[in-house]
């Protein structure tokens, strides 16, 4: 019988800080066995005494010899592997939940993301993979994103590459001053001022679409009303985040309703959690 | 004469080297604790205040330790041990845990080890529950290694055959025969599935004080969280959880998903009652009344599903 609660160690191959008081690790399986997994899945990372806890994969599932992290320093575990360098080891428990199996056979075929506060990182690993399937070829795919100011923008390096492929608009709460404006002209924002909301009636939403949220779940509620009819509650895809101990449907922590986020989800579809009457 | 029966089992099992648990007072309460002689008869025939669960899973265990770079599993080197005397519900219970620690090495490291006794002075039959349904065919629908009715006694599995023998005692075997849809489970979670509304829970969360008592009673109660532990030697343990405490549901950040006790006590009936069947098709509560015994406020857990059903049948009308 295999022992389901028995990590795996992997070394830290990189990291990296990333924005939001973030690290991004880069790890490898120390024994050398492949880490595959599906886009939207995470596991359990730790370190040893510090405990672990649910990390989502923020890399491209194509490959599975290396695979990210993005840790955000929100308590003592995530600081501690935050803190790690090239070298060091980690306990790696996964992939653990559901992910999105298939994203080429999402319907409709378009897929519009909607990325708020950390749980942005859960798109990453889906726009590579678009990216890097060329998914982008036959459908369109449209990021919208909302954070609270530039410094807080997750991934903004890399939104430069994925801009080729798919159409990101960024809404911030707090856009940075813009220097010319004092002297006449305002210099044009790469930024929508406002909410994530907002941008609903600024620009052209793609639809029909597959939606896929991530992000806190009050940002959930504002969307789903905000977006009314281009709403299909079984075409909308909403990750959940909950405290997990175990991983594996069993130590009740991660229960919402009938299901289990890390075992049933963490992506549900909004007609899953409707019709078990989960209130976001 | 009946005693006279068990004693024969008991020192039979004591001189097999079986560690013996079953109840004795203690401060006041019958706890499950190990016996050196057997139980009187009078604790024998009502339900323990404490559950037999902490001796199969204990409050605390190590699940591995991390040393020179390497990961190694822990296991406890249990010796034989038996419960004697398990009540119906405990064996309705054990019979839950075997079915969602299935794939746990370390709960089959502890149950390997383990004969589970019985024990009813009436007919089992003959109890009554609203939970889930009891039979002539009740034997057939808990676990057990030994069970004693009384004056006889039954065999279920290999193990009880084989020290029923060796201790010279007549038996007769049932087969583990599990019911396929117990109709009292469906219908109890049929009516919590949708009681989210029900001022009962209203109620409750006025008067519940989230101290937790219940899920520590409780012999179906199982959730645990995974610790790690920072010292000498770095571990990781499983120990028991407890829905009714505030870490239990917090994130990194502060936020929590069960934010005051109706959330929580409904969190907890959901459990038993929804999503426990739903997974398991087991009922969650056995009906033994150790949370309502230890309830500091007096909330019954039996009376309050008879309120939602009774709530149910009188919107039908």
């Amino acid at each position: 019988m295999q022992n389901v609660y028995l990590p795996k160690i992997a070394k830290v191959m990189d990291s990296y800080n990333e924005a939001d008081n973030s690290a991004v690790l880069t790890l490898r399986m120390k024994d050398g066995s492949r880490f595959n997994f599906h886009a939207g899945q995470f596991a359990m990372v730790g370190y040893p005494g510090w405990g672990e806890a649910p990390f989502d994969i923020c890399s491209s599932p194509l490959n599975s010899k290396e695979f990210q992290f993005c840790i955000r320093q929100v308590g003592s575990l995530s600081e501690k592997l935050a803190g790690l360098k090239k070298g060091d080891e980690v306990t790696v428990r996964g992939p653990l939940g559901n992910g999105f199996k298939a994203l080429e056979d999402l319907e409709p075929k378009n897929i519009l993301f909607l990325g708020g506060g950390c749980g942005f990182v859960t798109v990453r690993p889906i726009i590579k993979y678009i990216i890097e399937k060329g998914l982008y070829k036959d459908r369109k795919v449209q990021l919208l994103y909302g954070a609270r100011a530039e410094e807080n923008i997750l991934f903004k390096e890399e939104q430069k590459e994925w801009k080729k492929y798919v159409d990101v608009q960024i809404a911030l709460e707090a856009p940075p001053f813009s220097a010319k404006a004092s002297k006449g002209r305002p210099k044009k924002s790469k930024y929508h001022k406002g909410m994530i909301t907002d941008l609903f009636k600024k620009i052209e939403i793609v639809s029909p679409a597959s939606v896929i949220m991530c992000g806190p779940p009050i940002m959930y509620r504002f969307c789903i009303q905000g977006l009314g009819d281009k709403i299909k509650p079984e075409a909308t895809y909403l990750l959940m985040e909950r405290r997990m101990h175990c991983g594996l449907g069993v130590c009740q922590h991660c229960a919402i309703g009938p299901y289990y986020v890390c075992k049933d989800g963490p992506v549900f579809t909004l007609e899953m959690l409707q019709m078990a009457g989960v209130q976001l | 004469m009946t005693s006279d029966m068990i004693i024969k089992f008991f020192n039979c099992l004591k001189a097999e080297k079986y560690n013996i648990y079953g109840p004795e007072i203690q401060d006041d309460e019958s706890d499950i604790l190990e016996l050196q002689e057997v139980p009187d008869l009078k604790l024998l025939e009502k339900v323990s205040a404490r559950p037999y669960k902490y001796h199969l899973m204990p409050i605390r265990e190590v699940l591995y330790k991390y040393k020179d770079n390497k990961l190694k599993e822990e296991f406890l080197k249990t010796k034989k041990q038996a419960f004697f005397g398990m009540s119906v519900f405990d064996l309705k219970a054990l019979e839950l845990y075997d079915r969602v620690f299935q794939n746990d090495v370390y709960y089959q490291n502890n149950r390997k080890n383990l004969l589970a006794v019985g024990y009813s002075s009436i007919p089992a039959k003959n109890y009554k529950t609203i939970f889930f349904t009891i039979d002539e065919k009740i034997l057939e629908n808990i676990v057990f290694d030994v069970f004693i009715e009384g004056t006889k006694f039954y065999a279920q599995s290999y193990k009880g055959e084989k020290i029923l023998k060796k201790c010279g005692l007549k038996y007769k075997k049932i087969d583990y025969n599990p019911r396929k849809e117990d109709k009292k489970v469906l219908a109890i979670k049929k009516v919590v599935e949708t009681s989210k509304d029900s001022k009962l829970w209203e109620e409750l969360g006025k008067i519940c004080l989230a101290c937790g008592k219940c899920t520590i009673a409780c012999p179906t109660c199982f959730c645990f969280d995974i610790e790690s532990v920072l010292g000498p030697e770095k571990k990781a343990e499983r120990c028991s959880g407890n829905c009714f405490y505030d870490d239990f549901t917090r994130i990194a950040g502060g936020h929590k998903f069960l934010n005051n006790p109706k959330d929580k006590i409904f969190f907890w009936y959901y459990h038993k009652f929804v999503r426990i069947p739903h997974e398991y098709g087991l009922p969650g509560c056995t009906d033994c009344g150790r949370c309502t015994a230890v309830c500091p406020v007096g909330i019954d857990i039996e009376k309050n599903i008879v309120k939602l059903l009774k709530e149910v049948k009188n919107k039908k009308r």
